[in-house]
């Protein structure tokens, strides 16, 4: 949509963006799940769910949490973590879940799909 | 914009409460504070790329950075208040300046005329091919000539005839002296000539048994009816003829600047003379039309043997070369150029702060694409900045022009320019200015984002740190920027210098009296009374012995003559040369007293005598230039001048039509004061009644004997006034007027001029400076003296002013000859004007460069080395 525009404007930094958009997004939605979670709390999440293979970049995520905020599947309000630390939390909107539901999806017929052609002799199973 | 202002905050807040758990996180782990503070933001990345990433995300991040260009960019122009100042003075006065001027142009030369094809209306002229185009020029036509014209020249739509005089207009106690033309009856129908009010004179008005009508020009009906509407049906004296006022013609109309039309009415008298115009046929060259004319001329010819010179052209003559002066109009050209260069100047002063403001900017934006700025962000900084300069600078030429071409009409001498022009705007020039100056603003704007892009950041933030000596790149740019304009503005002291020294001779013009000791007044008598036979002549007569009376005044005359120009009559004269045809001559009247008055020198011969113009002789003095056609002051002498018609009567009222040359004067100018002599001959006053001036000389100042001469008159003759009493001083100031305009005008564009240059030197050197602070620093700590570091630094602004002032000079020889025609005999390679003009861009530029050269010499060596 604007991915074209930005890398006028910031060639380096956006191609970054671009690689991980969908999946981020996925991501996060996941990681929110079980309630609304700051920023930090997010990279953190993920980076323990998947054993720190998958770090999380700054200038990745608040983009991507800003632009879920917009697309109204996120919202967002400050909270006090249990440090006493004043953070914007986010959470899952409805339509946030079901936006969730319809990645979740679409991740799982993505990895099939590609993992039929990476692997073509194991057949439909699940990564 | 609050909104925004809190979102930001919320950003900000947000991330430094990840960074500080990030931080906090590694403390727990057991890193130390530091290291993990460290590693904390290592990991963040770059926060301002983040900010800006988001910010994208919200969307409104294109006007929201474009504002914070506008922001910046205006934080930028006002912390460089002088620089920003000086550029936008310096692009507006270039901008307005050259647009006042074409709009003054463009009103005055190019499309004075409302009229609808007003580009193909001539006037029509017998040129007489053995005399100059001015001495050999035949005006007026007579009524039989016109008709065969109009009969025979097919390449023309059709013609008008005029001719003009001074009448008064209202009643005895109140009237007024206006210029009366009267005009064929088809003119305004021909012209294209509406009425504002009423009805035009029309070709029934023309009839000898219709009603005599008369219409108002717009300024007359203001000034003397008070723009009344009712004036239209009501009955006017009219040169003591009762006439109705049927009309009043729109504001621009101004035929024949004519306070007055009234329409020609019945069979035109046989002697009677008209200016002729026509029109031509659309898409007929008039090279064409002058063929046919001449023709027509040549067939005229045996018919009036005598009012046709041997080799002679009947042309066409446009006419608004005819009312717009030649030499004003070679002014306006010449101040057009002024501007032109006075624009150029402006743009390349600002070109070079530009430039070196790009060079001083190299280490902020250097750092600004150390930090994460993008190129075109960077570019686009730069644009913004440009283009609020340039915007700042177009509003100021805006109301510059606007004012100028409001105020420069007012200005403008009376007489040279078309009555009906109307001085306006061009939009055109002012975008073409407007476009030119935003132009050199964004380009040069962008030079610093150009000078990043060739040399790298890590140069320019390297190079411009320490200040070193070399030569930077953009320094030949500036140095031939610099260059140019000492070229240029020399050129334009150089041409006001000229035209100073030319008017200051003027001023001082070959006159043969001081014009301040001379007062001159032409007397108006009112319509209804000293009618009797001979009744103003013998006014005048006793007024003049009057005169002579007076305490102080050394002579007195009446005369038709004034220098350097009067109302004349030129008439074809038969010298009594064989083989020679007549000669334009200017006809004049004078009395005994006019040599002592106006100083004639006499070449041979005498002047009358008393008795010569009481008994009317029939004698003649002449003018050298008229002699000259008759080979010498000596041989003229004695010889018998054949007068074309018997318009003069001697005493008794017999008709005279040979007249005796008694002396020869030198010439005085009667044309112009810039235009050379034409033959001349004086016959005593005696012998023809015509409107005469009188004159009187005094030791002092001639204004002082005004009220003396209102008196005198008073005393004598009730009820005469004058139509002008001024000196003699004062009816040139109106022959200098145009040149003094011009003067003003170039003289003022040549101080702006200057002064942009020394503003322009002045940045350039001290930019300099600036730049070798460290160097100069390390000479003085090494032990150079004071002088050789003055050297150091003026060594460069004397070598381009040097250059400069060499190219200015040859462009100038070059340009000062299209400066030619308004400096009379003086030569454009006047060395004095040359050397002054040298002289004064010298001492200012040097005083350019002096001051930083001293500010040079003030530089703290300790300082500037600890400072590294």
């Amino acid at each position: 949509m604007h991915g074209c525009r930005i890398s006028t404007a910031m060639p380096d930094y956006q191609n970054r963006i671009e690689l991980l958009q969908g999946t981020l997004d996925l991501l996060i939605l996941q990681t929110l799940r079980l309630g609304p979670l700051h920023g930090y709390a997010i990279t953190q999440s993920i980076r323990a769910e998947s054993a720190d293979v998958l770090q999380v970049d700054t200038g990745s995520l608040y983009p991507a949490l800003h632009r879920l905020e917009k697309k109204r599947w996120l919202k967002a309000s400050w909270g006090l973590t249990d440090n006493k630390q004043r953070a914007r939390f986010y959470e899952l909107t409805a339509a946030g879940r079901k936006q969730l539901a319809l990645e979740q999806a679409r991740w799982v017929r993505l990895v099939e799909a590609i993992g039929r052609i990476v692997t073509p002799s194991v057949e439909s199973e699940q990564v | 914009m609050r909104w925004r202002r809190r979102r930001q905050q919320g950003l900000e807040e947000e991330l430094a409460a990840h960074l500080d758990m990030a931080i906090a996180d590694r403390i727990e782990r057991g890193e130390p504070p530091e290291e993990a503070e460290s590693n904390a933001l290592r990991e963040f990345g770059n926060r301002l790329l983040v900010k800006e990433s988001v910010r994208y995300v919200w969307g409104w991040q294109l006007a929201e950075s474009l504002a914070q260009d506008l922001h910046f960019g205006g934080r930028v122009l006002c912390k460089a208040r002088g620089f920003t100042v000086l550029a936008v003075l310096a692009l507006s006065l270039g901008i307005g300046a050259a647009t006042v001027m074409f709009g003054v142009l463009d009103g005055v030369l190019l499309n004075p005329f409302p009229y609808p094809n007003a580009d193909r209306l001539v006037a029509l002229s017998v040129f007489d091919l053995d005399q100059s185009a001015e001495a050999g020029r035949r005006w007026t036509l007579s009524a039989a000539e016109q008709r065969e014209f109009e009969e025979g020249a097919s390449l023309f739509e059709g013609f008008v005839a005029c001719d003009t005089r001074r009448t008064l207009l209202g009643e005895a106690d109140n009237p007024h002296w206006v210029k009366l033309v009267t005009v064929s009856p088809n003119t305004f129908a021909f012209i294209g000539i509406p009425a504002k009010l009423g009805r035009v004179i029309q070709i029934s008005d023309g009839r000898s048994d219709a009603p005599p009508v008369a219409m108002l020009s717009e300024l007359a009906w203001r000034k003397y009816f008070g723009a009344d509407p009712s004036v239209i049906g009501r009955a006017v004296t009219l040169n003591q003829q009762q006439r109705t006022i049927v009309g009043i013609a729109p504001k621009r109309y101004a035929w024949w600047t004519a306070d007055v039309w009234i329409p020609q009415q019945g069979a035109a008298n046989a002697q009677a003379e008209f200016a002729v115009q026509g029109r031509l046929k659309p898409g007929v060259r008039i090279a064409q039309a002058n063929e046919q004319l001449t023709a027509i001329g040549a067939r005229l010819k045996s018919i009036y043997p005598e009012r046709y010179p041997k080799r002679f052209q009947v042309r066409g003559v446009y006419c608004i070369d005819d009312i717009v002066h030649t030499p004003f109009r070679r002014t306006l050209f010449t101040l057009l150029g002024a501007v032109g260069l006075l624009l150029l100047i402006a743009c390349s002063n600002v070109a070079n702060m530009l430039l070196s403001r790009a060079t001083v900017r190299q280490r902020e934006i250097g750092l600004r694409m150390v930090i994460g700025a993008g190129r075109l962000r960077i570019l686009r900084q730069l644009l913004v900045e440009s283009t609020l300069l340039a915007l700042l600078s177009t509003t100021g030429g805006v109301a510059l022009a606007y004012g100028g071409i409001h105020l420069l009409p007012a200005i403008v001498p009376p007489n040279t320019i078309a009555e009906e022009s109307v001085v306006d705007l061009n939009p055109s020039v002012l975008l073409f200015a407007l476009g030119i100056s935003a132009m050199t603003v964004v380009l040069f704007g962008l030079a610093p984002a150009w000078q990043i892009t060739r040399r790298g950041w890590g140069e320019a933030l390297r190079g411009s740190a320490k200040g070193s000596a070399g030569r930077h790149p953009g320094t030949w740019l500036r140095d031939l920027l610099v260059i140019a304009q000492v070229g240029i503005a020399l050129v334009l002291l150089v041409g006001a210098g000229l035209l100073a020294r030319s008017f200051i001779r003027s001023l001082k013009i070959d006159l043969p009296v001081n014009p301040r000791s001379v007062a001159v007044a032409f007397p108006a008598f009112p319509p209804n009374s000293y009618n009797a036979q001979g009744q103003r002549e013998s006014v005048i007569s006793e007024y003049v012995n009057r005169l002579r009376a007076l305490p102080g005044v050394k002579a007195a005359t009446r005369t038709s003559e004034i220098p350097p120009h009067s109302w004349n009559m030129i008439v074809p004269l038969d010298i009594g040369i064989p083989g020679r045809s007549s000669v334009q001559t200017m006809f004049h009247t004078a009395d005994w007293g006019a040599q002592a008055t106006l100083g004639y020198r006499l070449l041979a011969g005498r002047w009358f005598t008393k008795e010569d113009v009481a008994a009317a002789r029939p004698l003649a003095v002449i003018n050298q230039s008229l002699a000259r056609a008759m080979h010498s002051p000596a041989e003229a002498l004695g010889r018998q001048i054949r007068l074309p018609r018997t318009a003069i009567k001697d005493v008794r009222g017999r008709a005279i039509d040979t007249v005796q040359v008694i002396g020869v004067i030198a010439d005085t100018p009667n044309q112009s004061l810039r235009q050379l002599p034409m033959p001349m001959l004086q016959v005593p006053s005696t012998l023809t009644p015509r409107d005469e001036w009188v004159a009187l000389r005094v030791a002092g100042d001639a204004t002082a004997m005004i009220p003396a001469m209102q008196r005198e008159m008073a005393s004598i003759a009730p009820g005469v006034s004058f139509y002008w009493i001024d000196s003699f001083q004062a009816s040139l100031e109106e022959e200098l007027a145009s040149q003094r305009f011009a003067l003003w005008l170039l003289g003022i564009f040549a101080s702006i001029g200057t002064m942009l240059l020394i503003t322009g030197l002045y940045g350039v050197m001290s930019y300099a400076v600036a730049q070798r602070t460290y160097e100069l620093g390390v000479r003085i700590a090494l032990g150079a003296s004071a002088s050789n570091i003055f050297k150091v630094i003026t060594a460069r602004g004397l070598a381009l002013i040097a250059s400069g002032v060499f190219i200015g000079a040859i462009a100038s020889l070059a340009l000062s000859r299209m400066l030619q025609s308004q400096l009379g005999d003086m030569s454009p390679a006047d060395p004095l004007a040359y050397l002054a003009a040298g002289a004064l861009l010298l001492t200012t530029a040097l005083l350019a460069i002096l001051i930083p050269g001293a500010r040079a010499l003030r530089i703290s060596p300790a300082r500037v080395l600890r400072h590294e």
